[in-house]
């Protein structure tokens, strides 16, 4: 991303420097739901989904003060994102062994992921990590705006409801529908922004 | 739980937003790195161009990007970037405007505006598909666009620039009235009223009657083409070629329909050359004469019987429109009257009904005469303005043009300048410096009656050049070619007019010479240009097996510029005094000896095909000339050079002859392996 500012003290070499322990706090403050995600889309159920969130990052713990991102020639992101797919891979294989004959979900999910390449991987990583920090950036700014405005682009986030829709649902101007839109979007495109300096490697 | 189950899918859009819309600022839209434009789609593709629309990042709008396709033609890259030149030059809401031009990797590009909407083939094409045709495309409205047309071939005209290829395919028209004409390639310029500026954009003149564009196809389009654009018909090229094509654009307009057809191309160019077409009004009965008659009357095939400007045929037009009868059609009284009834219902209604008011009506009528009259001085004093202005602006660019020839005689471009004098004294034939430089170049090219004429033009009734012209002309009747050079040149070297001199020697040496008469030519001229006593022996040898002269062991030739051009590959000449290497000038020369001379520098010397050097014995300091030759071996032996630094600017190199010790040990690994080394 060309607003990555390289000279910055990045979170990834806070971590790495072991007397800074908060460090470690905002890391998963951050990416823990950006892990999660992913491994919800590789088709795990919540339950799952949630310790293996846990075993992930402790195997990032565990691994993060050996990447070199300079090394490794990847991006943070798809580090992590192996990280993740391998960790899912194990599991899902143990858990189809186990109940070869019960569970045909996980066979299923198994076998989607054995389609996966890296090259894919890197593709998901990238989508999902966009997905995650606009959805990040609106959970930041939305009690910020007023309740008209974030009504109004809640509409838009869930569906495609027309303008004309919305104005005639809130009773305004289609007009005024629109300019607020653009406020809003406006105000998110610049959190996204700073959300992704701050997040990116 | 969690939070993230509650999450949006699929709005990473508004993340990619973010990052395009970037810094909201305006200011920061125009601080960017990277290129200009972005964006690219492909558009459209001709034989040489490619058209893509892309963004214009600063503006922040579309625009239609032309690209060349091959740019390995140079010729095609001038022709491609001239096209934007002119195109450029015209400033007019019915030209397509050119935003920006640059070269990027080599590649020639121009951008312009970009018109949304459709081509008038286009237009056309589907509008012969409907069956009422008048009912989207309504007559009024095909006018409205050919006189939009017509304006800007007027404008471009006023500027001396001719487009020559009108046709429905290249007018765009937008959904909001913009009719633009696009596509400038075939255009040329008409030197003698155009700007100063696009002169340099002149190509009738050598190329008056070639008719190829540059990828070899006719130049024009057949079917809209006019008939002197086919090779088959010799007339110049001009105003009245785009006046044609304006009458083939009317009667497409018209009917709906191209007016030359053919099985093929050559039969489409056989109808053209002939003006072979169907009437207008065969193909739409329902067509008003007057239009036809304008159309027709466009469309002549002798240039004279056109209309001779774009403006008289908007006039005739404009009276259409306005209800009057036009010029094209020769209008009967009755046909005028009828017309006038028309134009005038209210009026002429109540004169039905009075009779009485005749006399009035007759008054009012003589009145319109006059009227008309009036308009007719009116438009002949214009006219008459317009020539003077004309005539003015073609004689001022007289000097531009002798200037330029006078710098071709400056680098012995005899036929470059001549043609250049001849252009100044077409537009200025009383300019009596033109004259006079005209003198020189007919002389210089040995045509010694029109020097003669020339000088007399010029008013030079007695002189040096004026005897030495009437003494070869009379010489010339009796003695050899040879005979009257030499006899000339002694003339000259005795008046010491050494100026003349290299002129008149730089045409014969460049000339069609057999070798015979080019020795003696030589043997004479050397001896002529040198002071030689009797003492001197003179070693002038040739052996056309070998193609190699001698005129080695000669100290007394100081000047052998008449050796230029020799057909020689290898020339020996050591021990002369000769000082400059511009004797040797010729892409024959293969192997020079100019060892033990006064020849102290390189750069002079310009044998383009050199591939063996000896400059043994002389003072050289500097080869860096040398690299651009494909030399393979060199004598460097007994000269102060001390360096072998140059030797990897000189990859063909195999050979190189030095004095023993020349060089320290250090120096010698500038060698390659594969280079000999010989030491004397």
């Amino acid at each position: 991303m060309k607003n990555t500012d390289n000279t910055r003290y990045t979170l990834l070499q806070k971590i790495k420097d072991p007397k800074n322990e908060n460090s470690w706090e905002e890391f998963v403050e951050y990416y823990s739901g950006y892990i999660y995600v992913i491994i919800r889309n590789f088709r795990v159920d919540i339950e799952d989904s949630e310790d293996l969130m846990q075993d992930v990052l402790i195997k990032v713990w565990k691994g993060i003060r050996t990447y070199d991102p300079a090394a490794q020639r990847s991006k943070f992101r798809t580090w992590l994102c192996s990280v993740i797919r391998n960790t899912v891979f194990n599991f899902l294989k143990s858990k189809s062994v186990r109940n070869s004959k019960q569970n045909v979900c996980y066979n299923d999910a198994l076998e989607q992921m054995d389609l996966v390449n890296e090259a894919e991987v890197d593709k998901i990583a990238e989508k999902e990590w966009q997905n995650y920090i606009a959805n990040l950036a609106w959970k930041n700014i939305k009690d910020e705006l007023s309740t008209i405005n974030r009504q109004i682009f809640e509409e838009t986030l869930k569906s495609d409801m027309s303008n004309s829709l919305i104005a005639e649902k809130y009773e305004l101007a289609e007009a005024s529908v629109r300019v607020y839109k653009m406020r809003v979007k406006k105000a998110l495109s610049k959190e996204i922004v700073r959300l992704n300096s701050e997040l990116s490697w | 739980m969690r939070e993230e189950e509650h999450f949006f899918d699929d709005i990473n859009e508004l993340f990619v937003e973010a990052f395009e819309t970037g810094d909201n600022t305006l200011i920061n839209s125009l601080q960017f790195e990277g290129d200009n434009f972005v964006d690219y789609d492909a558009y459209s593709e001709g034989g040489i161009k490619q058209i893509f629309l892309c963004t214009d990042r600063r503006t922040g709008r579309r625009v239609a990007m032309a690209t060349l396709k091959d740019i390995s033609n140079s010729q095609k890259v001038e022709a491609f970037l001239r096209e934007a030149k002119i195109n450029a030059a015209l400033q007019h809401p019915n030209i397509v405007p050119i935003y920006e031009m640059g070269i990027e990797e080599e590649k020639p590009w121009f951008a312009m505006k970009f018109i949304a909407g459709k081509s008038l083939a286009d237009i056309i094409s589907e509008t012969k598909n409907l069956e009422d045709h008048n009912s989207n495309f309504s007559l009024s409205h095909r006018l409205d666009i050919f006189m939009k047309v017509c304006d800007a071939i007027a404008y471009a005209h006023s500027l001396g620039v001719l487009h020559l290829d009108i046709k429905p395919d290249n007018i765009r028209i937008s959904n909001y009235g913009d009719v633009v004409l696009c596509d400038w390639g075939l255009a040329d310029i008409e030197a003698t009223s155009c700007d100063e500026k696009l002169l340099e954009f002149c190509t009738i003149l050598e190329h008056d009657l070639n008719n190829q564009t540059l990828d070899g196809s006719v130049k024009g389009t057949p079917g809209y083409m006019a008939p002197e654009q086919t090779s088959l018909v010799k007339i110049r090229k001009g105003r009245h070629t785009d006046i044609f094509s304006l009458g083939t654009l009317l009667y497409s307009l018209l009917t709906l329909d191209k007016p030359f057809k053919g099985f093929d191309i050559q039969d489409i160019i056989d109808t053209t050359a002939k003006c072979d077409f169907i009437k207008p009004s065969k193909l739409q009965t329902d067509l008003p004469d007057s239009l036809e008659a304008v159309c027709l009357k466009a469309m002549q095939l002798k240039p004279e019987d056109r209309y001779q400007t774009v403006e008289d045929l908007q006039k005739d037009i404009d009276a259409y429109r306005n209800g009057f009868a036009t010029y094209a059609e020769n209008a009967s009284f009755l046909k005028l009257l009828k017309l006038m009834v028309y134009r005038h219902k209210l009026r002429s209604g109540l004169v039905m009904s009075l009779l009485s008011l005749m006399i009035i009506l007759a008054l009012v009528f003589v009145h319109n005469l006059d009227l008309s009259k009036q308009f007719v001085e009116k438009e002949n004093e214009k006219l008459l303005l317009e020539q003077d202005l004309y005539l003015q602006r073609g004689k001022d660019s007289a000097p531009l043009f002798f200037e330029r020839a006078e710098e071709s005689l400056k680098v012995f471009d005899f036929q470059t300048g001549l043609r250049f004098c001849k252009e100044a004294l077409e537009r200025d034939n009383q300019m009596k410096p033109a004259w006079e430089l005209k003198a020189k170049f007919n002389f210089a090219m040995e045509d010694y009656q029109e020097c003669l004429d020339s000088l007399a033009k010029a008013g030079v009734s007695k002189g040096r050049l004026i005897n030495l012209a009437k003494i070869a002309l009379l010489a010339e009747a009796t003695d050899s070619r040879q005979e009257v050079r030499l006899d000339l040149l002694r003339r000259l070297h005795s008046f010491k007019d050494m100026t003349t001199f290299s002129l008149l020697l730089h045409n014969i040496i460049y000339s069609d010479i057999s070798l015979d008469e080019r020795l003696e030519f030589c043997q004479y001229v050397i001896g002529l240009r040198n002071k030689r006593t009797a003492q001197d022996a003179f070693n002038f040898n040739y052996d056309p097996q070998t193609q190699s002269l001698d005129i080695s062991n000669n100290p007394w030739i100081k000047i052998a510029l008449c050796l230029r051009n020799f057909p020689a590959k290898k020339i020996n000449a050591s021990y002369t005094s000769i000082n400059h290497g511009n004797n040797f000038m010729s892409h024959h020369l293969e192997y020079l000896d100019i060892s033990n001379t006064q020849i102290v520098e390189l750069k002079s010397l310009k044998c383009k095909n050199l591939k063996s050097l000896n400059i043994s014995g002389n003072i050289i300091h500097n080869l860096d000339p040398l690299e651009q030759y494909p030399l393979i071996s060199l004598d460097i032996s007994y000269t102060p050079i001390k360096y072998l630094n140059f030797v990897p600017k000189i990859p063909t190199l195999k050979q190189i002859t030095i004095k023993k010790k020349q060089f320290s040990r250090a120096q010698l690994k500038w060698l390659r392996p594969d280079i000999e080394l010989i030491e004397k």
